[in-house]
């Protein structure tokens, strides 16, 4: 897990502390059940306030990315949970959307796009 | 009382780098001229405890040891006890010190080492190894003056501040003074009974037992100065 | 959630200066920032905190024992870093160490030598020749070697370079990972509590002007910015420390404020230092507008 802090963001420090949790979760750089920092641990590595880094990984825990282990500490979710499968299909819709779009923008017909997704997926 | 000691060996290991040097030089010295010269001597070492005592005012003020105070877990009058008795503490081992340099002095008898052994100064010096009741009377003496002027500066010195020590010191002083003045000229015109100070005892038994009561007296005196003091400056905020 | 630290009611007034109702409290677990302008208080809520300053009337309670009654049993238990050192400057910190030793039950020695070395702090040298950052450094490793449960700090880093303020945030961010032990963190120098502190609180003129969280202050509070005509009165009235200059004008607002302003004003979010200002900028305001009135 990596987490870079930027004190001049115009993000607070907990939404920059979950956007990169986040998509470090959904890219697979953090395997999924891997214990996390506990939340006094990460302020004192990033210099911050314990509020913080408690919201961010509220925030994480309640959209699903991260669950809390009682007397344990924190973990990446389980890719079979509800929550996080949601998500990932939701990022998936998102993707589609944007790549239909494009594509028809750019005047293929949708048998092409379709072509093109599955050369994609092939490799 | 834990916290008295504590105060007091921390005022000593403050002082002691300071004064540790100088009063090694002192007892030494005088020591040695006592054992030379006369037993008398060595009632001098007292002044040591002004090495011991003076500079902690300076370093107390100078320091900020009242944030000090402030923080320890320590009761503030236990604070202020603690000088008093260390007062007294240091006037106390110097003059056990200089009753045991005195005892050594008389039996080693290293005046028979100097030279010219029968002229008129070696004469002297013999005679005041006779004497010790005016040996004891000297280390008594300067025990009594130099503790009590030493306790009732700290007093001063804490309830009105160091500052104006000197002012109050020369005040007292004038205060006595005018008292004994005015005491001796009524008694000349007979308004008063002339007051006839006891002598002191002439057999040095008689002397040992007088400086034992004195130092009682003068620890009484230290803890009363210590409670006025401290009963004082509880009133105070730090 | 239980209180390492508890202001209820806090007067204290002096010929020149008073402390006006007081009340905040230090959950235990957290770093708070105590900030306010020189002379708003926070030295004589500290002292009084201390019992050095005799309070007036209200109660403060630290690990829930009267700061009055119980104030040995809290010292204890309760590390102080000055903005200057309270100790004998000849001595080094060995023979320092030596004197305090027996104040303390919980005194750890290993600990002291432990943090002095950690700290980089030489130990046979004269604490006087110390650098200001050292001196700092040198009552925390005090603090901590007789294991005191809440710090507090009294403008530790007033004149102290950013590498030693660095260091210290450091030391206190690893002191409060565990979480049954409070930090009070007095300065004037806010980016100090901005990263850090979980909660601050704002002292002005003898009164607490705000405390709560950071996130909440900092959220709360925008600075507005743009041309005094395109300001609607209503809202002129809403602004704090309001501040006119020939091209426009800038004021701090509450954001729940800021709902309907025109488009043509901007605003950003507050940092600790520009809410400190324009309360600063107000009181003289109103001082002025009251002259008028006169």
């Amino acid at each position: 897990m990596k987490i870079v802090i930027k004190n001049k963001s115009e993000l607070p420090i907990y939404e920059q502390i979950e956007q990169q949790m986040k998509a470090q979760i959904l890219d697979g750089t953090v395997s999924e059940e891997e214990q996390l920092p506990s939340i006094r641990q990460l302020a004192r590595d990033l210099k911050i306030s314990v509020i913080t880094t408690t919201r961010a990984y509220n925030d994480l825990a309640d959209e699903g990315f991260i669950i809390s282990v009682a007397g344990k500490g924190y973990f990446v979710a389980p890719r079979n949970n509800e929550l996080l499968r949601e998500r990932m299909l939701y990022e998936m819709e998102d993707g589609l959307e944007k790549t239909v779009l494009n594509g028809r923008n750019a005047g293929l017909t949708d048998a092409e796009i379709v072509t093109a997704l599955r050369k994609f997926m092939e490799g | 009382m834990k916290d008295i000691l504590n105060i007091m060996r921390f005022d000593f290991l403050t002082a002691k780098p300071i004064a540790f040097g100088a009063m090694l030089c002192t007892v030494l010295l005088f020591g040695i001229l006592s054992m030379l010269f006369s037993p008398i001597i060595a009632s001098y070492i007292t002044f040591v405890s002004m090495i011991f005592v003076i500079p902690l005012q300076g370093i107390a003020d100078k320091n900020g040891f009242n944030k000090l105070y402030g923080i320890l877990p320590v009761n503030r009058k236990n604070i202020t006890r603690a000088r008093f008795l260390y007062i007294f503490l240091i006037h106390f081992v110097t003059e056990l010190l200089e009753l045991v340099l005195g005892c050594i002095a008389r039996t080693a008898k290293l005046y028979l080492l100097l030279p010219n052994q029968e002229g008129a100064t070696m004469q002297m010096v013999k005679e005041s190894f006779e004497d010790t009741s005016l040996a004891l009377e000297m280390v008594f003496g300067m025990f009594i003056f130099l503790c009590l002027i030493f306790s009732f500066m700290e007093m001063m010195g804490q309830i009105f501040g160091r500052e104006n020590e000197f002012k109050i010191i020369m005040i007292t002083l004038g205060i006595i003074a005018a008292i004994a003045f005015v005491f001796t000229i009524l008694s000349e015109h007979d308004i008063i009974p002339v007051v006839k100070l006891p002598s002191l005892p002439e057999s040095v038994s008689g002397i040992l037992i007088l400086g034992g009561v004195s130092n009682v007296i003068i620890f009484g005196i230290c803890l009363l100065f210590g409670e006025i003091t401290a009963g004082t400056l509880a009133g105070r905020e730090l | 959630m239980e209180n390492i630290l508890e202001i209820n009611g806090l007067c204290k007034a002096y010929e020149d200066f008073a402390l006006k109702d007081i009340n905040f409290s230090l959950p235990k677990g957290f770093i708070m920032g105590f900030v306010g302008e020189n002379g708003s208080g926070k030295t004589t809520t500290i002292r009084a905190i201390l019992n050095m300053a005799r309070i007036d009337s209200g109660k403060i309670s630290v690990f829930g024992m009267d700061s009055v009654k119980d104030t040995i049993a809290i010292k204890e238990r309760l590390g102080v870093v000055f903005d200057s050192l309270y100790l004998a400057e000849h001595l080094n910190a060995r023979q320092i160490e030596q004197q305090l030793k027996p104040f303390y039950k919980g005194w750890d020695s290993q600990e002291f030598f432990n943090r002095i070395k950690e700290f980089d702090l030489p130990d046979n040298k004269k604490i006087g020749d110390f650098s200001k950052g050292m001196k700092m450094k040198f009552m925390v490793a005090i603090a901590l070697s007789h294991k005191a449960e809440l710090i507090i700090l009294d403008e530790p880093t007033s004149g102290l370079d950013p590498v030693a303020r660095d260091e210290l945030l450091d030391i206190l961010a690893e002191y409060i990972e565990d979480e049954n032990r409070g930090v009070l963190f007095s300065t004037h120098i806010t980016a100090d509590v901005e990263r850090i502190a979980d909660y601050v609180t704002i002292l002005h003129n003898g009164k607490v002007w705000y405390t709560g969280t950071k996130d909440e202050l900092t959220e709360n509070y925008a600075v507005i910015k743009g041309a005094e005509e395109d300001l609607p009165a209503a809202l002129k009235e809403k602004l704090i420390g309001f501040h006119a200059y020939r091209n426009g004008f800038d004021a701090l607002i509450r954001t729940n404020d800021l709902a309907g302003i025109p488009d043509s004003l901007e605003y950003e979010k507050a940092s600790i230092d520009e809410i400190l200002i324009y309360i600063a900028k107000e009181d003289k305001y109103e001082r002025h507008s009251q002259h008028h009135a006169v």
